[in-house]
């Protein structure tokens, strides 16, 4: 009659350490991260001052979807995002095999230059690509012998913000393609070209069909992260050329217009959570993926 | 077709740091590649700059402050979440990730507004706060990898021969963590010393980090210390992956099990 007591506290007690042990964190975030995230909802539903009527509003929504140059805007992410991932994917997916299945001594190497970028200063970066396209220099003189015209360069071009955006985000691919690669044989492509299959077919019907699902992860990691990415759109896009995530920043810190701002940020938030819980969920069908090749590989 | 694109790809990689860098060589007035003969004189302008030591100094304190507090407050969080799983935990792990997901667009100005609200200015403690939430669920994720692949075994046996949690906790599980705090440690120094898209929302006139002064002079000042405020941040975060290399290594840091499996 003793021991029943003493287990109850005792795990008590453990229920007590884990949470202890999580309060100030958890703390932190229901103060200032979703009291925040509250914020913007409010901001988003705020009735303009010198309106005269209280309570929430749609207007600031209303005004997001009836504009023009936002309608613009809009349609320029989508296009700027999308070449982005084909970048991504032209540079990312050769990268990821290479790391993934050579035994060369360039690996490391190869590995290091392209993924260490995830941790070097991206605005430093930009810098470079500043330097590259600005007026004055090599590309820029370049371009102005070969087609003529004003010697400005790529820079403040879509074309810009594209090269920036994919230099930024092509290591999410490398990383998302290389982990679905991790559990891939060889020896599968080796037995499908014995058994006579040519070098492409092994290639779209043994190897794609089982890294597709870390391509499908990585095009939508690389995809939301381009859609929010505002720094590289307001220094190498400029004006007249800003993405949604510059958008929201002019809206906010710029313009004044915090309604439509906070209404704008909303939106994207709602795109980009789901976009990238589709990704984590395509990243768990990879799992199952390697489960069934393995299981294919025991019997 | 496959090794042009993969030298391609790290020429692409490498290619704006290396140009950054040579830029900042410049011994001319203008931004443009290739430099105009070599110099220093653009990093003596940078460091003669008042407002970009103040800089330097914010934003060296701040990514100290965070990476100390991130990682103390990761772990804690991680051990309860690993070792007393339940669904409490399970939901506050989620609520501490989803950072990861969030746009830090919309957390900045968000956590401009609430502070607008409650008449908070920028200093040291705002910016510490906002630099703690996008930065923990970097920690978190990497400190719950280290804790989850951990021999239970030793904490086991700890225990039977009469360890208290506490030394449990000071003797058997931080230790066997040292790696992982270490590489949390670093990573979380160099988000928090190079971040633009939440930051941008929390500084004020006055109280500005780095990186927060590069993006505001790109449209005002057009000189090469730019380029070499640039070199600053590069550095730093070299430095971070070299350690992160001699250390851990950096494919071990990057994939759980390493990219060959």
């Amino acid at each position: 009659m003793q021991v029943a007591p003493a287990i109850r506290s005792s795990r008590l007690s453990r229920r007590a350490t884990s949470l202890l042990l999580l309060a100030p964190t958890t703390l932190l975030y229901l103060t200032v991260y979703l009291g925040g995230l509250v914020m913007v909802l409010v901001m988003s539903i705020d009735v303009p001052p010198g309106v005269d009527s209280g309570g929430a509003t749609l207007a600031h929504y209303r005004d997001v979807f009836g504009s023009a140059p936002i309608g613009a805007i809009v349609l320029r992410t989508l296009r700027d995002s999308l070449a982005t991932v084909a970048g991504c994917l032209l540079l990312g997916v050769p990268v990821a095999r290479y790391i993934t299945a050579s035994a060369s001594r360039w690996k490391g190497i190869v590995l290091m230059a392209v993924l260490s970028p995830l941790m070097v200063s991206a605005i430093g970066r930009i810098f470079g690509w500043i330097a590259l396209f600005g007026p004055g220099s090599v590309i820029a003189d370049g371009l102005t012998a070969l087609f003529g015209g004003k010697p400005t360069g790529l820079l403040y071009t879509e074309a810009a913000i594209i090269i920036g955006l994919t230099n930024l985000l092509l290591p999410f691919m490398v990383l998302s393609v290389a982990s679905s690669r991790a559990h891939f044989e060889e020896d599968m492509s080796k037995a499908a070209l014995s058994l006579g299959a040519t070098p492409l077919s092994v290639l779209l019907q043994v190897e794609l069909p089982l890294i597709f699902p870390g391509i499908l992860s990585g095009a939508l990691i690389v995809f939301s992260l381009s859609t929010t990415n505002f720094v590289t759109a307001a220094l190498l896009g400029g004006s007249g050329r800003d993405l949604v995530g510059y958008e929201i920043y002019l809206d906010i810190l710029v313009y004044f217009q915090q309604g439509r701002g906070a209404a704008l940020a909303m939106l994207l938030l709602v795109v980009v959570v789901a976009l990238m819980a589709l990704a984590i969920q395509t990243g768990v069908q990879r799992h199952e993926v390697r489960d069934t090749a393995a299981r294919t590989r025991g019997t | 077709m496959m090794r042009v694109l993969v030298v391609l790809a790290v020429v692409f990689a490498t290619l704006p740091g290396v140009i950054v860098v040579l830029a900042s060589l410049t011994a001319g007035q203008s931004l443009a590649f290739p430099p105009q003969g070599l110099s220093l004189r653009w990093y003596e302008v940078i460091f003669a700059d008042p407002d970009f030591r103040d800089a330097l100094l914010t934003s060296l304190t701040l990514a100290t402050i965070t990476s100390l507090l991130a990682v103390s407050l990761s772990a804690l969080a991680a051990i309860s979440i690993v070792r007393y799983r339940s669904r409490a935990t399970a939901l506050i792990e989620a609520m501490l990730l989803s950072p990861l997901a969030v746009p830090h667009i919309v957390i900045g100005i968000g956590i401009l507004q609430l502070y607008g609200y409650f008449g908070l200015r920028a200093d040291l403690l705002t910016l510490t706060l906002g630099h703690l939430i996008i930065t923990i669920p970097f920690a978190l994720r990497m400190l719950i990898t280290s804790l989850a692949g951990m021999d239970r075994q030793i904490e086991h046996a700890a225990a039977s021969l009469g360890a208290t949690p506490r030394a449990i906790l000071f003797q058997v599980i931080l230790p066997q963590m040292k790696m992982g705090l270490l590489g949390a440690a670093i990573s979380v120094f160099i988000l928090s010393f190079d971040d633009v898209a939440l930051t941008v929302f929390l500084v004020q006139p006055g109280y500005t980090t780095v990186p927060i002064m590069l993006f505001g002079m790109a449209e005002n000042q057009v000189l090469p210390s730019i380029h070499a405020a640039s070199v600053i941040l590069l550095l730093a975060s070299w430095l971070g992956v070299i350690l992160i290399d001699r250390l851990i290594g950096f494919d071990r840091f990057l994939f759980r099990d390493g990219p060959s499996g």
